[in-house]
């Protein structure tokens, strides 16, 4: 009963005071009201002091601004960028070229002409995280600090989100031709590339640079060796030694480095023999890998399953090709290599020894089993739903029919493959069942 | 083009011109805002609804209910999942509405652009948009002449003349 | 005290019309119209001068920033005296929603329930020495009753829109205002003990007589307190706007409602504001006479019909005033507290009220 009327007093003293506080707010407003009145009056700066000065910092998070006559397109703002809001698209004028991007007004000589600097603000978050690694400060946040290049401006909303995108960059097309970017305004506007001025030769006449003749250096088999010995060599021809001078100081540099052995002799024979630098005519065309007579096919080495001694196969079969040698000695150096690499197992000899055999046409060995015998349909083998097993299956598939088995033997020799795997499953075993039946 | 009596009369004439300016006025004088405030952004529309930046000096009454608010500011990230709740919500609002977007989230999926899975892109890929306002967050003074924006863009409007 | 239909009825007489059904009709007809006319006006003015006094009271400033006729907003202080009339013309020109699962008829009937029961209620208030349209000599009760109709017209509203939000506002506003009709009952009743008439003119005359009646006697006192209390309660407003309110936080009675429909409901709360506190002015403070009747001094030539419109309104706009003070100082009772407060504290005080009031009326 007490805490009632206890409870009723507590009320009515609350009530009292609370309609108390009120009207003294109505009474003083005129000293009390708070209000900006916002278009009437602007007040951009923070009253407090939070820490940071005016002058320093931007204190209120304004609007990104770009001066695009000192921007040299070095990127570092999109790099900093973390959410990605800036593109910056540039143009280098060619070597030779007369286009002068100009200078900032710092001072520095700019290279790129920039074609386009698009901010978007609508996904730009102020971070203010791009005005630091600018090196010529052309990109910045408004007012503050930096008032004195841009009035501060922080409402700027448009009725449309595409004016939103703030395009710094305008050159006019006449300035990127002329610094070199025909093809980048091609681009943009998604036409061909214009046609190059014809009989401009690109690559510099060869004639005027005598290049460095490594064939001797390359008879090296070792790869460390060989590179120890091409450093020595070209430091030595750069010093303009006589070839024998070169082929000693080849020597010295590969005991030194403790890799000299005796069957490097030769070598060194033919470097106190060789040409030194090539002369005149251009450059050595790439030693395209056609087929030497005798059929010699890259693709025959496909046949090997393991990666690795189908890798150190394919390597020594290019060394040699491109030495010239015939399919005799290409196998034999294969044989080498793989005996080297303790990879020289029956299926490999067998496959070597297609190679050997000259006269075979030089088309594509996987052709002739499918003219020969009915072609079974490998597309049947992406019902196994397993990509493991697929891919496995498919391997399989693609070397039996090359190697120009029967369609049954195919099929066994694809289940078998997969049994070993561990992955044949009844599901998969008719599937692969069903290539006979599709053929 | 000849028009007929009626369609000079609707085209234009002073009558009809000045019931449109009364009601241009009166719309732009009255935008009742339904609040919808969804991440930081929903701060900053606060700040400006408070004494010091008044958004009631313009008219700008809070409501909470759609049926009777007149613009909706959508402030702040709109997520996949609210994105149908912001679709059901334009639809109850009564003709004439309009929406402002406050902030990057909502212009553009701001800052999760990129590789936000779980933010919608932009307010406007499900409500028509009549306002951006740019900011991360917008400060109330922009939120402000936003919404001085979408008078002017009212007092254009020509509700009871045929626009040609 | 005549009315002002009777005052018309002879108007008429004289013109020639006589007593005949026309005249009846045109007299109700432009009575009516002056009726609604201030319910429209007062709407317009009280809007717009909460806001305003709200916005004082929040160290804000109000609307500055619609201007009217010319006027431009800005920065001077009445910057923004159109904004009510800009309010209204769009509410007349947005869209109607009707939902589709909702009770159309109900729903369109709604607000116009709660409008008929104001404007009956405004009939028997009086605004002056025989400005009253009718003159009940049951003038009190009459009020009453035609106050309670109201809560008809709210539970349709929460029921017909089909939002089971609405529902629960509409609900618990009907509670709300049945309870608090007792307070006030209680407190007017001890009125009509001590004056013996249930008449506005007798009640006014009778303070004439003796001082205002606030200051009868302290009880007198207390009931005027809880009449005041009770009567925010009946408008719905803040402290106890729960049904309201809850349109700030989910939704309320109101929420399907928009445009026009909705300006009624507005338009007839605040009517209904301007009746409590024309009737709060009437019985506790001395209606239509002047101040100095607190002294028993009654200077002839300020008070008349019109000084007597005068005074009235005056005391009204201070308790629109007191209403809109409270608004904006208590946060929302909660629906529990607020049953509590009517049954608990206000009825058990109005009923010791009664009691004490009638032993101070035999002693004194």
């Amino acid at each position: 009963m007490g805490e009632y009327f206890k409870n009723i007093y507590t009320g009515l003293q609350s009530f009292i005071a609370g309609l108390q506080l009120s009207l003294h707010h109505y009474h003083s407003r005129k000293k009390l009201v708070a209000t900006l009145q916002y278009p009437h009056e602007k007040w951009p700066v923070e009253e407090r002091h939070i820490g940071f000065d005016l002058q320093e910092y931007n204190v209120v998070r304004s609007r990104l601004h770009v001066d695009i006559n000192d921007c040299i397109g070095c990127n570092q703002c999109v790099r900093a960028c973390p959410v990605d809001c800036i593109t910056i698209e540039s143009v280098k004028p060619p070597k030779g070229s007369e286009f002068d991007p100009g200078t900032t007004s710092n001072g520095t000589q700019k290279r790129m002409l920039v074609a386009r600097f698009d901010i978007d603000l609508t996904e730009c978050m102020f971070c203010n995280l791009c005005t630091y690694p600018c090196p010529e400060d052309c990109i910045y946040m408004v007012g503050g600090p930096n008032s004195a290049k841009h009035q501060i401006e922080y409402e700027y909303s448009k009725r449309d989100r595409k004016d939103l995108i703030f395009r710094f960059a305008n050159p006019s097309e006449e300035e990127i031709i002329a610094a070199g970017g025909a093809d980048y305004l091609a681009k943009k506007k998604g036409l061909p590339p214009p046609e190059k001025p014809a009989a401009e030769p690109k690559a510099k006449p060869k004639t005027a640079e005598p290049k460095i003749n490594y064939e001797p250096v390359n008879a090296i088999t070792d790869r460390m060796t060989r590179s120890l010995a091409k450093k020595a060599y070209t430091a030595a021809v750069r010093a303009g030694k006589t070839a024998s001078e070169t082929a000693v100081a080849v020597k010295q540099a590969l005991e030194e480095a403790g890799k000299y052995s005796s069957d490097l002799d030769t070598v060194m024979e033919s470097i106190g023999k060789a040409e030194l630098m090539t002369q005149a005519g251009p450059a050595p065309e790439k030693k395209v890998v056609e087929q030497p007579a005798g059929g010699l096919d890259i693709k025959l080495l496909n046949d090997l399953t393991d990666r690795m001694t189908r890798g150190i196969a394919k390597k020594a079969f290019m060394a040699a090709t491109r030495e010239g040698q015939d399919a005799k000695a290409v196998v034999r150096s294969i044989q080498t290599a793989l005996e080297a690499a303790d990879k020289f197992t029956d299926e490999v000899k067998a496959v070597l020894a297609k190679l050997e055999s000259p006269g075979e046409a030089p088309v594509k060995p996987a052709a002739a089993p499918k003219t020969a015998a009915p072609a079974l349909n490998i597309k049947v083998l992406n019902g196994i739903s397993d990509k493991m097993t697929r891919g496995l299956a498919k391997k399989t598939f693609m070397a039996a029919q090359r190697a120009g088995k029967s369609p049954a033997d195919i099929v066994t020799e694809v289940k078998e493959t997969l049994e070993d795997a561990g992955k044949l499953t009844p599901e998969f075993a008719k599937i692969i069942d069903s290539l006979r039946e599709d053929a | 083009m000849d028009y007929t009596l009626l369609e000079k009369f609707n085209k234009d004439n002073i009558i009809v011109e000045k019931i449109d300016n009364l009601v241009n006025w009166a719309r732009a004088g009255s935008q009742w805002y339904f609040q919808f405030g969804l991440a930081c952004c929903a701060i900053e529309m606060m700040a400006a609804a408070a004494p010091r930046h008044d958004l009631e000096r313009f008219g700008a009454m809070p409501r909470a209910t759609p049926r009777q608010a007149d613009v909706m500011i959508v402030a702040g990230t709109v997520s996949i999942k609210m994105a149908e709740r912001v679709k059901r919500l334009y639809e109850q609002m009564a003709e004439p509405r309009y929406v402002i977007s406050m902030g990057s989230c909502a212009n553009s999926g701001g800052p999760y652009w990129q590789y936000g899975y779980h933010v919608l892109k932009g307010v406007d890929l499900i409500i028509p948009v009549d306002i951006y306002i740019p900011g991360c967050p917008p400060r109330p003074e922009a939120l402000i002449e936003g919404l001085l924006a979408l008078q002017e863009k009212i007092r254009e409007e020509t509700p009871f003349r045929k626009k040609d | 005290m005549n009315s002002v239909i009777d005052s018309m009825m002879k108007i008429f007489g004289s013109l020639g019309t006589g007593n005949s059904a026309l005249g009846l009709v045109l007299a109700v007809v432009i009575a009516g119209l002056v009726v609604f006319t201030i319910m429209a006006v007062m709407a317009i003015v009280a809007v717009y001068f909460e806001r305003k006094v709200s916005a004082f009271m929040q160290d804000r400033i109000g609307p500055m920033e619609v201007g009217i006729f010319g006027f431009k907003g800005g920065k001077q202080f009445w910057g923004g005296i159109g904004q009510t009339l800009a309010d209204t013309v769009k509410l007349l020109v947005k869209e109607d929603i009707l939902p589709k699962e909702a009770d159309k008829k109900l729903m369109i009937m709604a607000p116009f329930i709660i409008f008929i029961a104001s404007f009956l209620t405004f009939i028997g208030v009086p605004l002056s020495d025989g400005l009253v349209v009718s003159d009940f000599n049951i003038g009190v009760f009459y009020i009453m009753a035609a106050g309670s109709i109201g809560v008809i017209g709210i539970i349709l509203a929460g029921w017909s829109s089909n939002n089971k939000w609405s529902l629960y506002g509409a609900l618990r506003s009907a509670a709300q205002i049945i309870s608090y009709e007792i307070p006030i009952g209680l407190s007017l009743m001890l009125v009509v003990i001590v004056v013996g008439s249930l008449n506005f003119g007798d009640i006014v005359a009778w303070q004439a007589d003796h001082r205002w009646f606030f200051i009868h006697s302290p009880f007198a006192f207390i009931a005027f307190i809880i009449y005041v209390i009770a009567g925010v309660a009946e408008t719905n407003r803040t402290p106890f706007d729960i049904p309201e309110a809850e349109s700030e936080l989910v939704a309320g009675w109101m929420t399907e409602y928009s445009g026009f429909r909705w300006s009624i409901f507005f338009m007839s709360e605040y009517a209904n504001v301007l009746i409590i506190s024309i009737i709060a002015s009437i019985i506790f403070l001395g209606g239509w006479l002047s101040p100095l009747a607190i002294f028993g001094v009654h200077v002839s030539w300020l008070e008349g019909p019109l000084w007597g419109l005068f005074w009235i309104f005056s005391k009204a706009v201070f308790f629109v005033f007191v209403m809109m003070w409270f608004r904006w100082t208590f946060p929302r009772l909660r629906v529990d507290q607020l049953m509590y407060f009517c049954w608990k504290v206000l009825i058990p005080f109005a009923l010791a009220n009664l009691i004490f009031i009638s032993v101070w009326e035999l002693i004194f």
